[in-house]
């Protein structure tokens, strides 16, 4: 799947002729007056596959992005679907990177496929800036790859203290996806945050993602009656989960984190869906004027609520055009100094100001979930 | 042990699905020797038609029955064009070609409907019933489980006392000399597709009830699962594919009763190897002597 967003053939090509020079090194690189005018960009998203409405609705965000901000440099977006999976994540990789030959990369959604696609786009030395993937190893020893999220060592803190502080929770049973790499990660920072907190996770039980049946590991949550389920996992699995937990009549909350963040989650959920909290990057009923005016843009052109996924295409799009115009090149390496370097950057989803190791210092919102949506429950920040 | 009978009744209904979607590739199996393994998307079709079909309307019987005529169908023509021009090419190029209709199978559905989950429009109950603290089984799992084996043993006996039944186990016991005899060998091998499909519907069907999901891939894995529990059951022997479907649904319930959740997915393909290892005809199959 290849959508180039230049509006006119004739405009794509010169992108394309500009890019090829630039990437050649006849550009003039640092002089005052070259600011550059074209960069190509390729994103790798799950546009099929059971993460699908992460990969859509990041690409909603980022075309809303670049449609709005017309200033230079112009921005030729090569998008790749990686079928939501590690192996076609790599291949989208190697595809943009080889073939269309792309200064830097957006994505993946996943941390086990961000995972994946970090090794080629490293080798490449092509930075791959993740909008969404917040397992805490993705960046760690790869200079080329950073990130405009939290991480999950914090999301996990966040909901740990959130049960225990303000749902007064003593008992915890953690639900792990054993298929990703987030849910792992997520089960660990918020076990040890929970039980230093004083708190006590009674039972660990995994779910693949391939599973569609869920009783059997519902029937443990019903014997142990925790008071909160941690459920660290996607919204296709989620959504099967909440609906079989209901017929069990288990009372105990659930408390999510962003891999909640899909519409499908209240199709397949139903009424089940309502009523549990979950930590996100955005959330669209924000007071925040900012939030408030992309909001209203984004239900006027695509008719829906957007999801923190479409948030975060959003300032991706922004923020790569920052790191590009500071670098003042499409040189690779030079867009990933920048990308690295970026302090203070105003985005929908918060102030973004990477760290040493390429991770993203913001707040997160804790939602509540509504039988269609989230709605705005708390802000914690770092 | 209340527990233990907890984790062996919830295996029942997932083991049940299984069963449903072994019996095609057991029947496949035993007339052509030929894994189908586009069987699985069969499965995903159906599910599909179902939904179309009972959104336009339809009651649900009615829904499943055409769903299973229309999959029938397209079973039938599958193997007419995709595998018979094959007959003679030896085992290993029908089952390319089986792998690469599933494939163009699951593209077709994601660009006709979507790549997401679609939710399911049709329910079966979701009453549980209570048998003491300790014992829950959900009403739907029984009515699963009952179809699951009506089904599987009403096909037994029809393999077994009607003429195109014998005319099934004819061409599985000897293809040559059925046909020598005058069994409609290639009206037989259509029969059998044909009541694969309609089972594999049966299957998509109730898993869409149960879940409330179908998605494009959901025949992926419960077919791998299905075709390891035809091999454990014995393939080509249709009880064997209910015993087989129903073990594997309890074995990967007790798996994650009994913390071993981490497990469940391998212990279909550890079960397949070990079978084939240690008794390739399966739990109820009877071993075939290969004269030289």
């Amino acid at each position: 799947m290849n959508h180039t967003l230049a509006r006119r053939p004739f405009l794509a090509l010169g992108a394309l002729s500009l890019a090829a020079l630039a990437v050649a090194g006849l550009s003039l690189p640092g002089s005052a007056f070259a600011v550059v005018n074209s960069v190509k960009v390729g994103a790798i998203l799950p546009l099929t596959g059971q993460t699908a409405n992460f990969g859509q609705d990041t690409l909603n965000g980022l075309k809303l992005a670049l449609e709005k901000d017309t200033s230079m440099p112009k921005v030729e977006l090569v998008v790749e679907d990686t079928l939501g999976t590690p192996a076609g994540s790599a291949t989208a990789v190697n595809k943009l990177i080889s073939t269309d030959k792309v200064s830097v990369i957006i994505g993946e959604v996943a941390s086990s496929n961000t995972i994946a696609a970090s090794a080629p786009a490293q080798n490449a030395k092509i930075p791959l800036m993740t909008h969404a993937s917040t397992n805490d190893s993705i960046t760690k020893g790869k200079d080329f790859i950073s990130r405009i999220c939290f991480i999950d060592s914090f999301q996990g803190e966040v909901m740990a203290k959130f049960a225990k502080g303000e749902l007064k929770a003593k008992t915890a049973v953690i639900l792990v996806d054993s298929d990703s790499d987030y849910s792992r990660g997520l089960r660990d920072s918020f076990k040890a945050a929970f039980t230093k907190e004083g708190g006590k996770v009674v039972e660990e039980i995994s779910y693949s993602q391939k599973d569609t049946d869920f009783k059997a590991q519902l029937m443990k949550v019903r014997k142990e009656k925790p008071d909160v389920v941690f459920l660290p996992g996607y919204y296709t699995q989620v959504g099967a989960i909440l609906r079989q937990s209901a017929e069990l009549k288990i009372k105990s909350k659930y408390l999510g984190t962003d891999g909640w963040s899909g519409e499908d989650l209240f199709k397949i959920a139903g009424p089940a869906s309502a009523g549990h909290y979950v930590s996100n990057h955005f959330v669209a009923d924000d007071k925040d004027p900012k939030v408030q005016a992309f909001a209203k843009e984004y239900q006027a052109k695509y008719g829906k609520v957007p999801s923190d996924m479409a948030a975060l295409g959003y300032d991706a799009a922004y923020f790569i055009k920052n790191a590009v115009r500071t670098a003042d090149s499409s040189d690779p390496t030079k867009i990933k100094d920048a990308i690295n370097g970026t302090k203070n950057f105003q985005g929908i989803t918060g102030t973004i100001s990477l760290d040493a190791n390429r991770n993203a210092i913001k707040s997160a919102v804790v939602t509540k979930t509504t039988t269609t949506g989230f709605v705005f429950h708390a802000r914690v920040n770092p | 042990m209340i527990d233990f009978l907890q984790y062996l009744l919830d295996g029942l209904a997932t083991g049940s699905v299984y069963a449903l979607i072994a019996v095609g590739y057991s029947m496949v199996f035993g007339v052509l020797q030929l894994v189908n393994f586009a069987h699985s998307e069969l499965f995903m079709l159906g599910a599909y038609l179902v939904m179309l079909l009972f959104a336009q309307g339809a009651p649900i019987w009615a829904a499943v029955l055409l769903a299973g005529c229309g999959v029938g169908a397209f079973a039938v023509l599958m193997e007419k064009f995709a595998y018979r021009p094959l007959r003679s090419s030896g085992r290993l190029a029908p089952l390319i070609t089986a792998v690469g209709i599933s494939i163009f199978l699951q593209n077709l559905v994601q660009a006709l409907f979507s790549p997401n989950p679609q939710a399911y429009p049709f329910h079966l109950p979701d009453g549980i019933l209570e048998f003491g603290e300790d014992i829950l089984v959900r009403q739907r799992d029984i009515l699963i489980f009952i179809l699951a084996v009506v089904l599987t043993l009403g096909l037994e006996a029809f393999v077994r006392y009607t003429k195109p039944g014998k005319g099934i186990r004819a061409v599985a016991i000897h293809p040559q000399a059925a046909r020598i005899v005058g069994v409609p060998y290639n009206r037989i091998v259509s029969l059998t597709f044909f009541i694969g499909a309609v089972m594999a519907v049966v299957a998509g069907a109730l898993q869409g009830a149960a879940t409330n999901q179908i998605w494009p891939y959901m025949g992926v894995s419960s077919g791998l699962k299905a075709f390891a529990a035809a091999v454990l059951g014995g393939i080509g022997v249709l009880p064997g594919a209910l015993v087989g479907g129903l073990a594997l649904g309890i074995v990967e319930s007790l798996l994650v009763g009994y913390d071993l959740s981490t497990f469940k997915d391998g212990a279909a393909f550890l079960i397949l190897i070990l079978v084939l290892l240690v008794r390739p005809q399966g739990l109820l199959g009877k071993k075939v002597l290969v004269k030289v």
